[in-house]
């Protein structure tokens, strides 16, 4: 540069750079870089996929196929805001929310997910629009649609809904043939509700498949638990057992937990048993020394094939229930002293209530969830699930028949009616959740009793609970 | 009758106003320079703060459509008398900060003496001890696990070596503090290069003097050594102190605070309120009671200092200087 001396250049780039800086601060506040992560600004559906099913690449596909139908169809341009990490997908939705970009439709989200953000009415009512469009919702299943309506919060007589059911997901158990024939057990029965097959019948069979290094079973007086080569149990919801022996989280009428119910002690203390006392059930510590090094330690120990028996969500048939080097079928899940209970995992679609173009989310969830069609394909094929649609059920077996075809699939079907879902909102959700570690988890570990922890539990939780109360109030 | 005055007191004389010009426009210069810095500061980090000492009377809550209402001291007295789980993050915190700095102290001083040797290769040998400082968090907390798996895990492994009994590490609720502490001890390197600088302008006349005296390695070390380097040892327990208050990743990634809330720290509480509960408000709460119990920690370090760090003759806590 002419005539400019070394000196004077750096004059001018000190000038020059708090100038540049503060421009960029200004172009960044100002939004200026916003509008390209902001779908709705061009009229685009943003649609969030991420808590739950849906990002796996196999989905991806129909998804969509389908968004192309809709827009193609005269609906909006879909845009799939893909995280694949449900956690962050949480965050996200929060941090968008707050800077004034939300997205407009979370498809799928589970009940869980439904039930996090109910108190900060981060949800649309679809209600008023499903009547506009006379939509009936007696073509979905009763359990699908009783649970999405979320009776805790809104009553249970309410017509509110904050989510259209998407997917459901019922729960078998899992078994490995071999490992029954190798230890001469009968294999469990595949009829729900069959005579005999109860909690006690499932422990006095896995401890016949619980082996020692030595080739002991666990009802052998002399084996050893220090040396257990095979388990009779893994990947398993001891917290559903509570449920079998008639206990129940949230009562409702008198807007109190029932932590402290016998129901829930004995039955939470069967649960911890089955790992602390009896020794026939791998615990996620455990199940990494039987297949160690492995991101999942569960899963890994169920192919290692030195697990007889595991919980088998209609979710993880494509994990757990592929590449097998060993025979392996479905049963039912054993009745416990009150009642049959297995769980539902139910993913709905829901409009968040912040959103700006709020008609034409409910247009895309009306295409995609409830035209019986595009409902059981995205179902089936976009979610591997089976569709809440009465009349599209079917179509699970029909599609999964040709993958898992020496697998009774009928049975996750036939689940339903005794299939309850457990992510239910009730007051305090998150928060009594999160202190359940503190009381929990030395049962599950052994360290102390259910009947010690959980009237702890509940004198804790029924705090958060009673506080929801003074802050909050239900809807009328 | 006027008095006039001298020349020299109304205008300065002319080389004196030149170097007051160029003196003025280094210092605009220099605040040019550190400008992008100072923005970012000023925008980024005091911004925030601010925001967040604001929002830490509200009842913000980031994704709630029900508006921001000013709550007083409300998050304050909630944190500090209501919730039972401050308290407990707030002793898990202290246990495990008071562990991981003691041995961090001591250790750093031991691998600093070992480094300050004067053999072959020793620069290379520097080198691997700082490496670990530099690997990212999250990487480290994931071989980690893997090392506590009780079956199979390298830590189990190398106890029955030795003969002693298996531990359950992270997945227990008495040894998931020692674990992590343990796992801090993977960033000593950091600790040991600062003692290091100090040891490495000790003279060496010092020793000399006292060799020929006949004073022992021993008392050579505490009577030279340890004086000598407390600027260090002070430095590295301020750090340490304000770094393992704020420890987080390895609880986020390994135990997510469990089993039991034993591993729940403070900032990882924190984070739940903010990035779980989106409760904003109470969280800035939380972010400012731990500002001021690592302020009030620090001014009682500093406070401390005067009685034992030994700095030279014309240093910050010379007193006769």
């Amino acid at each position: 540069m002419a005539g400019v001396t070394r000196r004077e250049l750096l004059v001018r780039l000190a000038y020059a750079a708090p100038a540049a800086a503060f421009g960029s601060a200004l172009l960044a506040a100002c939004g200026g870089g916003g509008e390209p992560n902001d779908p709705a600004a061009k009229g685009k559906l943003d649609v969030l996929v991420g808590f739950g099913t849906g990002n796996a690449p196999d989905q991806i596909p129909t998804q969509e196929e389908l968004a192309k139908a809709f827009a193609s169809g005269g609906g909006s341009e879909i845009s799939f805001r893909r995280i694949p990490d449900g956690d962050e997908a949480q965050r996200q939705l929060g941090v968008l929310i707050a800077a004034g970009t939300p997205p407009d439709i979370i498809l799928p989200t589970g009940v869980f997910g439904i039930s996090l953000y109910l108190d900060e009415k981060v949800w649309l009512d679809l209600s008023p629009m499903l009547k506009t469009a006379k939509v009936d919702l007696d073509i979905f299943s009763d359990a699908a649609i009783a649970s999405a309506k979320v009776p805790n919060y809104f009553g249970a007589k309410s017509d509110v809904v904050v989510g259209l059911p998407a997917a459901v997901f019922t729960h078998t158990i899992a078994y490995n043939k071999d490992l029954f024939a190798a230890a001469g057990v009968e294999e469990p029965p595949h009829k729900w509700n069959a005579p005999g097959w109860d909690y006690d019948a499932l422990l006095e069979m896995t401890k016949k498949l619980t082996l020692d290094g030595k080739g002991r079973n666990a009802a052998d007086p002399a084996f050893t638990p220090d040396d257990i080569v095979q388990y009779g149990l893994g990947h398993w919801d001891t917290g559903l057992m509570a449920l079998g022996y008639g206990a129940q989280k949230y009562d409702p009428k008198t807007r109190r937990l029932l932590l402290d119910s016998p129901e829930n002690i004995a039955g939470t203390q069967f649960g911890a048993d089955l790992t602390n006392r009896h020794h026939v059930l791998v615990n996620d510590q455990l199940a990494a020394g039987v297949a160690s090094g492995a991101d999942d330690p569960q899963l890994a120990a169920w192919k290692s094939g030195k697990i007889a028996i595991i919980d088998m969500c209609g979710c993880d048939l494509q994990s757990y229930g592929i590449d097998n080097d060993f025979a392996w079928d479905v049963a039912v899940w054993p009745k416990g002293p009150k009642k049959l209970v297995s769980t539902l995992n139910l993913d709905v679609g829901a409009v968040v209530a912040a959103s700006k173009q709020p008609e034409k989310a409910f247009e895309a969830l009306r295409f995609l969830l409830l035209d019986p069609s595009n409902a059981g394909k995205l179902a089936t094929d976009g979610y591997g699930a089976m569709s809440p649609l009465k009349d599209e059920q079917d179509r699970f077996v029909d599609q999964l028949e040709s993958d898992f075809p020496d697998i009774d699939l009928q049975l996750f079907l036939d689940a339903l009616p005794f299939s309850v879902n457990q992510e239910g909102w009730f007051p305090a959700f998150t928060e009594v959740g999160d202190i359940g570690g503190e009381f929990l988890d030395p049962i599950a570990l052994g360290e102390a009793t259910a009947a010690e922890q959980l009237p702890k539990y509940q004198q804790a939780a029924q705090k958060l609970v009673d506080r929801w109360f003074e802050e909050n109030e239900l809807p009328s | 009758m006027t008095i006039a005055l001298p020349a020299a007191t109304t205008a300065l004389p002319a080389p004196t106003r030149r170097r007051n010009k160029a003196s003025r426009r280094e210092t605009i210069s220099a605040y040019g320079f550190i400008s992008p810095w100072l923005i970012g500061f000023v925008g980024l980090t005091v911004g925030p703060m601010v925001a967040s000492l604001v929002l830490s009377f509200t009842d913000n809550n980031l994704v709630s459509t029900e508006g921001t209402s000013f709550v007083g001291l409300d998050n304050y007295q909630r944190a500090l008398f209501d919730d039972p789980l401050v308290i407990k993050s707030l002793k898990v915190t202290t246990y495990y900060a008071t562990l991981a700095v003691a041995l961090d102290l001591v250790l750093g001083l031991a691998l600093a003496l070992l480094l300050n040797a004067g053999y072959r290769a020793i620069g290379i040998v520097r080198t691997i001890y700082y490496l670990p400082a530099a690997v990212s968090g999250v990487a480290v907390s994931l071989l980690w696990l893997w090392i506590f798996q009780p079956s199979g895990g390298l830590a189990n492994e190398l106890l029955a070596l030795v003969g002693l009994p298996e531990l359950d590490w992270v997945y227990s609720t008495t040894w998931v503090i020692p674990a992590f502490v343990l796992m801090s001890l993977w960033g000593v390197g950091r600790s040991a290069f600062i003692y290091l600088a100090i040891l490495q302008r000790i003279p060496t006349n010092l020793y000399e003097a006292a060799a020929v005296d006949g004073i022992g390695s021993l008392r050579r070390f505490f009577r030279i050594t340890v004086p000598l380097v407390t600027p260090a040892i002070f430095l590295n327990l301020i750090l340490g102190l304000i770094g393992n208050f704020q420890s987080f990743t390895q609880a986020f990634v390994i135990s997510e605070g469990g089993p039991a809330n034993a591993s729940l720290f403070f900032t990882l509480y924190l984070y739940r309120n903010a990035f779980r509960y989106f409760e904003i408000g109470y969280a800035s709460a939380l972010a400012w009671i731990l500002f001021g119990l690592l302020l009030a920690l620090t001014a009682l370090v500093f406070r401390s200092g005067r009685r034992w760090v030994y700095y030279e003759a014309g240093g910050p806590g010379d007193k006769t200087a």
